[in-house]
């Protein structure tokens, strides 16, 4: 049977200024659940870049941004979910990288090829190949209209409360 | 050895401080890079890739072992400079050291990114101390 461990929500203006304190008041959250620190910090630069991609990209008066970790025996799964409208462009070019990233054999040799290409493209463009190299979360989006939600999942290890 | 110009970048919750020492010129990042420090940090990278030049030090140290978080947008920047070294004569490089603190798991991740690009001429050390 799955267990709830953790479920949040926000429903945030899209502005820059709430990308860092939701990272780390998430990350406080997670400090006393996850056994793993280092999963701590691969989730904290997740939930950041999807939540800056999101903001960032986002042509509506609202985002939203789920984050749970779901239990079911000793596997347990941390979930990260970012709801935003955006230009048909923008949502083509998400669903490219998504795609990219997910047809690549090896992530980081992914990441690595993104980052010499982003040296010739204008703009950042590491986000998401970041959060699959460094964070090892697998990323795929929904589309309905002009709704795009990206979906993260990683395993992680989770205390058992005594 | 003749005097610094540049200037340290102070914000809240980030800082870019730069010092010239005998074993070559240091810039300490601090804090929190996210998009607030994206501006400042873009536009410092190539100052102090041009006043590393100047300088003719053979070391550029950059101290991140106070750095808690950067995003990808800022991490950008780090390849720019790497980018911009990269395109130096050889004869005429630096070499560009990270510093890096072992306590923060995504330093590992993320800096090692950065030395792929170019590991004959990006190194990274655990940071000592002073």
């Amino acid at each position: 049977m799955s267990i709830r461990v953790v479920r949040l929500g926000f429903s945030l203006p899209p502005l820059h200024r709430w990308i860092s304190p939701t990272r780390c008041y998430i990350a406080d959250i997670l400090q006393p659940v996850l056994i793993d620190n280092d999963n701590v910090d691969r989730l904290a630069i997740a939930v950041h870049e999807l939540l800056e991609n999101c903001i960032k990209y986002s042509n509506g008066d609202q985002v939203r941004l789920e984050f749970e970790i779901n239990r079911d025996g000793d596997e347990a799964i941390a979930g990260i979910r970012t709801t935003n409208s955006a230009l048909s462009l923008h949502v083509a070019n998400l669903c490219r990288r998504i795609d990219a990233l997910n047809a690549a054999k090896d992530p980081i040799e992914h990441y690595d090829e993104v980052i010499r290409d982003s040296l010739i493209q204008g703009g950042s463009s590491l986000g998401l190949a970041r959060v699959r190299a460094e964070s090892n979360v697998h990323l795929s989006y929904q589309i309905q209209k002009d709704v795009v939600v990206v979906l993260g999942e990683m395993h992680v290890r989770v205390r058992k409360v005594t | 050895m003749s005097q610094l110009r540049l200037l340290p970048v102070v914000m809240e919750g980030f800082s870019i401080r730069p010092t010239l020492a005998a074993s070559g010129l240091k810039i300490a990042l601090q804090g929190s890079a996210d998009m607030e420090a994206r501006p400042s940090l873009s536009q410092f990278v190539p100052q102090a890739h041009e006043e590393a030049k100047r300088l003719a030090v053979t070391e550029v140290f950059v101290d991140v072992h106070e750095l808690y978080f950067i995003n990808s947008v800022c991490l950008k920047s780090l390849v720019v400079w790497i980018d911009l070294l990269a395109n130096v004569e050889p004869n005429n490089r630096y070499r560009l050291t990270f510093l890096v603190n072992s306590h923060l798991h995504w330093q590992d991740r993320s800096i090692l990114a950065l030395q792929r690009m170019a590991p004959d001429i990006v190194r990274v050390a655990n940071w000592k101390g002073e």
